[in-house]
């Protein structure tokens, strides 16, 4: 089999590519971004114990995790023919796909909070309650900070996959990585070396902004650790006094 | 223990409302009663150690104190004003401030693990915007860790901590608030034996200052040392409310606080050994 290397080569030097680097990159980031924000409204929204709030989040996380995101992107990607006041919104493929990927992506990452947000001690909150701290100020001082700590790595994780989701929107005919690779290899019918550099466009995306998101956790590191050996600790002192 | 009644002496003035009074206080889970309409009196500076068998309420009685636990039934007052009523809300300013005045310090000590000795103890005045500006309330914080002997420590995260210099930062913390009651629930009993002693020192440092204190502990040399008062319960009730002196005197002519010596594990007097071992 012979792969024709210098068309694979010019393939990086190609500005197209780099736009469309430029289109995953934001893509992801701000849809794992959003998503990381409405997950957690939408775990605090399905551990409350009103039924107002806790039912429509069950519901949101069950549908959103059960349909595939390629089916959410091309539903909402079309919203405007049943709505056409989002037309002008909607009918932009970038803007349909960040909103399908924010969807999909909170109601994953709404199950990653909502055990983080289980994980914080009882006794956490009961010694804020001690320190006449209200409920709020509990949440924002005490649990929160914790529960961050403790989802973290799923988090991060959450943000790989979001990379690599963002090239589903390439069925709704945005210019990312997938396909601007698909407009060249319709051309010239040179799919493997097309495809391969596409992978490799990936793979750098996910090794450098992958790599800096975990970084960043790492230098969380201390702290998480920190959270675990006392949640051992706290596990243990519990054993012994019982 | 003679300097503790000088003290106490002085303390309990005539015309000032107890620091807290517990008036029927009922509590059950589910069909469970736990705690059996509980009556208790405690003065300002007072020091009271409850002792009792596990799961005689102990634990639940300091927790609906504290709100922790709801009411079935019965009143505290705290300083001569409503503070709960089992089953009624009361004004919500009033409780805020109520919560104010008690502190309370766990068996688990309960540190926040995502901040340090320091930050742990300014967290709540901060909040509360008690010590006015940040610089403020770091010398407080600093001043208190002094305080329980950790001020070298003030960097530190909880588990870079023992036991024991986690419970006295948890007590520090607590002070942090400045508050008139602090209620303690087995603060040792998570220590391992050598950890003990230091945080004991600091309760008793507390108790020498006249704040109120009350103590659920089951180290019995403590309690009689440091207490104006043992309580015992047992099954939900208060089985016994006796000066550390009485029950260390008590003989036959007190039947009544035979059983709290036995549970405390002192050896009988001769008198009491010489009346059983006659028949
Ligand atoms: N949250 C709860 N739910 C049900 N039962 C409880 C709860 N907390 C305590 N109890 C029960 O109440 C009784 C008294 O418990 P506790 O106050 O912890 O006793 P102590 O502190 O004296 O050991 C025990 O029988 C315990 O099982
Ligand atoms: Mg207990």
């Amino acid at each position: 089999m012979n792969l024709d290397w210098g068309y694979f080569f010019s393939l990086f030097t190609m500005s197209a590519f780099y736009q469309a680097c430029v289109t995953v990159i934001t893509l992801s980031t701000l849809g794992w971004f959003f998503g990381l924000i409405l997950g957690f409204v939408t775990a605090c929204a399905k551990m409350s114990t009103s039924r107002w709030l806790n039912i429509p989040a069950g519901v949101f996380i069950w549908f959103f995790r059960s349909v595939p995101l390629l089916v959410v992107l091309v539903f909402v990607y079309n919203l405007p023919q049943l709505f056409p006041a989002t037309g002008p919104f909607l009918g932009v493929p970038y803007f349909a796909g960040l909103v399908s990927l924010v969807v999909t992506e909170a109601a994953y990452m709404a199950e990653i909070h909502r055990s983080g947000l289980l994980a914080v001690g009882k006794g956490q909150k009961e010694a804020g309650h001690a320190l006449n701290i209200g409920f709020l100020g509990i949440q924002r001082l005490i649990v929160i900070p914790q529960a961050l700590r403790i989802s973290m790595p799923a988090l991060t994780n959450e943000y790989i996959t979001a990379i690599k989701l963002s090239s589903l929107v390439s069925a709704i005919s945005l210019p990312e990585l997938l396909q601007t690779g698909q407009r060249l290899y319709s051309q010239n019918f040179l799919v493997m070396e097309t495809l391969l550099a596409v992978a490799v466009y990936y793979v750098g995306i996910v090794t450098i902004f992958g790599g800096a998101l975990q970084w960043l956790e790492k230098r969380w590191m201390c702290l998480l650790v920190s959270q675990t050996h006392s949640l051992m600790n706290n596990v243990m002192l519990y054993a012994k006094t019982q | 223990m003679p300097e503790r009644q000088a003290v106490t002496g002085k303390k309990t003035e005539k015309g000032q409302p107890p620091a807290l009074q517990l008036m029927k206080i009922r509590k059950q889970f589910g069909e469970h009663e736990v705690l059996k309409k509980i009556d208790m009196n405690i003065g300002i500076g007072e020091v009271i150690s409850i002792i009792g068998p596990s799961g005689s309420g102990k634990t639940t009685l300091i927790r609906t104190v504290n709100r922790l636990e709801t009411l079935n039934g019965g009143e505290v007052v705290l300083f001569g004003e409503d503070f709960i009523k089992g089953g009624l809300s009361l004004n919500r300013q009033q409780v805020r401030s109520g919560m104010q005045r008690i502190g309370m310090v766990f068996q688990n000590f309960n540190l926040f693990p995502h901040k340090t000795a320091l930050e742990n103890i300014m967290l709540a005045p901060r909040y509360h915007g008690t010590t006015g500006n940040a610089e403020l309330n770091r010398q407080q914080a600093l001043f208190l860790l002094d305080r329980v002997g950790l001020l070298a420590h003030a960097n530190k995260y909880p588990h870079q901590l023992s036991g024991g210099q986690q419970q006295r930062v948890a007590i520090a913390r607590t002070l942090a608030l400045s508050p008139d009651i602090i209620l303690f629930d087995e603060p040792t009993s998570a220590l391992d034996p050598e950890m003990v002693g230091e945080v004991l020192k600091v309760i008793q440092e507390l108790a020498k200052e006249g704040m109120t204190l009350i103590i659920v502990t089951h180290e019995m040399d403590f309690a009689l040392s440091v207490s104006d008062r043992v309580v015992m319960m047992e099954h939900g009730v208060v089985q016994a409310d006796a000066r550390p002196q009485s029950i260390l005197k008590a003989d036959n002519s007190t039947p009544e606080l035979l059983r709290i010596r036995e549970f405390m594990g002192i050896e009988n007097t001769d008198a009491a050994d010489s009346t059983r071992s006659e028949p």
